[in-house]
């Protein structure tokens, strides 16, 4: 059964290229320009949630978001990945509780490796 | 008359002829003129005054004696002269004469009528001294005393001279200048003082510096090393403040005291300099915040093209061509650089703004220098990298920031060497430190630029003809070190190659 991965990312293109990547390795992808509440996030129920950190035009940034799903009671279970080109982006991810974390640019075979660790 | 004087004579039991050896006998020159005759000629000479003037004495019977100051006739003496000899009186002068070579001698003459019974001047007579070397002291101590008052009032006139250049140098500076005394009383202030902190010369100039406009000056840390330069001649250097100034706004000023000398003399005095750094601060900001908004904007659209372009090699039909596929190598190769110099960029903005984080954590040095070496060996093949040493310890450092002064180092030392060449790392323990080198058979660094070539930006001028980029990485890795308190620098020579070193502390 084809795992379901959320993408969070605000930039078009990037979205659409990570939509490509996941697509082409099988994955069903759902995806979003713009922030989701954890409500929204629940509700969709991903087998992953790729987000990007800085989220232009939402109320909250992607490590409040995942900090905010962490912190769900009872526990979701979703796993989440931060993807930013923040240069301390090991300490956010490692302050938001986030399962994994990859900074941009990425390398296609580093992400679908990383990905790929969830399920294995 | 002339019976009295036969009288005197026979009264001295002295005959003429004596009177007339005497004159012979002399060694001071003796002429007697004739006044009856035309033109008041010579009659009579001695021999002193042959040997003085050179002229034998048939030369110059029958002359005026305006002879002997030959071409030289424009002397005021001559004219006293003349206007004794017209009213048959007396005189002395000091007279410029030629001898009959031409030689010029100072004559001391001595000219007195002589009268016959009736009072009337039949001759002259004109007795003459040699003063030429007299004269010549005289004329010297003259020239002296002329060149001495000329010498005073040059002097005046440069001293005058050099303190208007003075105060038209500290006028036209455009950094604000005060003179302080010992009891930092202010003694002076230019006008860029004035203008810049908008006062006037009168509530500046006797004021203590510390008094001045709203107590600004009283600064703890200021005043102490302001009352520090006079007991040790220490200055104030680059000394940084900044402060709300009520009607010109904040400043942030630089400051450099000094003890005034004047010439090799310490004076009781200190020279203030306050250069206003606010606009150059602010500006050094904005190209910072330019720089790192602009690398953080560019790394958005790369990470979709590396990404596409990656995609594309992924989804690359199997019956592509050869030439194809090396145009999609080529492409990300690029493309691969492109993002290193803009994280370089953000690097160095990041360097700049203070905001260089170093996560200190420890780590094995060994293992993370081994798996560094090998990453660079799988992009270098051909290239062999000998490794020599081990530390066998953890190093409380930023893994991250070291492995890329590692990286750094070593691919300068594979980009700027022959591909023929080995490359040698070394790493030692040395007491609470770790040595690291790296040793290339490249080019050399002449030893005026060792210093440099870690300064942002910088790039020796023969690389930067074989070798393309912005020489920023030297400056990032000394930043690195340096904020973990260690030290890097380049030992080298010409044609035979570098060696890189850095040390940092075991223990962070």
């Amino acid at each position: 059964m084809a795992k379901r991965i959320l993408i969070i990312e605000d930039d078009p293109g990037i979205l659409e290229l990570l939509e490509l990547i996941f697509e082409s390795d099988g994955y069903i992808v759902d995806s979003s320009l713009t922030g989701k509440s954890v409500n929204e996030i629940m509700k969709l129920n991903p087998d992953l949630l790729v987000m990007d950190v800085r989220i232009e035009g939402y109320k909250l940034t992607g490590d409040e978001i995942c900090a905010e799903l962490k912190a769900f009671i009872p526990p979701n279970g979703i796993p989440v990945m931060l993807l930013s080109a923040e240069r301390n982006l090991p300490e956010i991810a490692l302050a938001c509780n986030s399962n994994s974390y990859m900074r941009k640019p990425f390398d296609i075979n580093d992400l679908l490796e990383t990905v790929g660790k969830f399920w294995k | 008359m002339t019976e009295d004087i036969i009288n005197r004579a026979a009264l001295t039991g002295i005959d003429q002829t004596l009177f007339f050896r005497v004159v012979e006998s002399t060694n001071t020159g003796i002429v007697i003129t004739d006044n009856s005759l035309p033109d008041n000629p010579i009659i009579y000479c001695n021999p002193a005054f042959e040997q003085m003037s050179g002229y034998k004495r048939i030369d110059i019977i029958g002359h005026n004696c305006r002879f002997l100051q030959g071409k030289d006739r424009k002397q005021a003496a001559r004219g006293i002269v003349h206007e004794a000899i017209s009213n048959g009186r007396s005189c002395v002068v000091e007279i410029r004469n030629y001898t009959k070579e031409g030689k010029l001698f100072w004559n001391e003459l001595y000219i007195s009528p002589v009268t016959n019974d009736e009072g009337v001047v039949t001759h002259f007579i004109g007795i003459q001294n040699d003063v030429s070397s007299r004269k010549k002291s005289q004329l010297e101590l003259e020239r002296v005393q002329i060149e001495t008052e000329k010498l005073v009032i040059e002097r005046t006139k440069m001293y005058q001279e050099s303190q208007d250049f003075m105060t038209s140098i500290v006028e036209t500076l455009r950094e604000s200048l005060l003179v302080i005394d010992h009891d930092f009383t202010i003694l002076s202030a230019n006008a860029h003082f004035l203008n810049t902190f908008k006062v006037s010369i009168n509530e500046t100039k006797g004021r203590l510096l510390y008094d001045l406009g709203n107590g600004q000056w009283n600064i703890p840390e200021l005043k102490r090393m302001m009352e520090d330069i006079l007991p040790t001649n220490n200055p104030v250097l680059d000394y940084e403040v900044e402060h709300e100034f009520p009607h010109i706004g904040k400043k942030l000023m630089l400051l450099n005291a000094h003890r005034v000398e004047l010439e090799g003399q310490y004076k009781n005095w200190i020279l203030l300099a306050i250069e206003d750094i606010t606009e150059r601060r602010a500006v050094q900001q904005r190209k910072d915040d330019f720089l790192s908004i602009a690398s953080h904007e560019l790394k958005t659209p790369l990470t979709t093209v590396v990404g596409y372009l990656q995609l594309m090699k992924r989804l690359m039909p199997a019956e592509a061509s050869e030439k194809f596929r090396s145009i999609a190598d080529k492409t990300e190769r690029y493309v691969h650089r492109l993002n290193h110099l803009l994280s370089d960029l953000l690097d160095v903005s990041r360097i700049q703004t203070g905001n260089i984080e170093i996560h200190k954590e420890p780590f094995d040095f060994d293992k993370m220098l081994i798996e560094t070496i090998e990453g660079i060996r799988a992009a270098t093949p051909q290239r062999e990298i000998l490794l020599k040493g081990s530390v066998e310890c953890q190093c409380n450092a930023d893994e991250s920031h070291i492995i890329q002064v590692v990286s750094n180092l070593l691919g300068n030392a594979i980009k700027y060497s022959p591909d023929n060449t080995p490359v040698t790392v070394q790493v030692t323990k040395i007491s609470d430190v770790i040595k690291f080198s790296v040793t290339d058979k490249g080019i050399g660094i002449t030893e005026a630029d060792y210093a440099k070539i870690f300064d942002r930006f910088y790039r020796v001028a023969e690389v930067q003809r074989h070798y393309s980029g912005m020489g920023i990485g030297l400056y990032i890795c000394q930043q690195i070190i340096l904020n973990h308190g260690g030290t890097i620098w380049v030992e080298s020579k010409r044609n035979v190659g570098s060696t890189f070193n850095f040390t940092i502390p075991i223990q962070g």
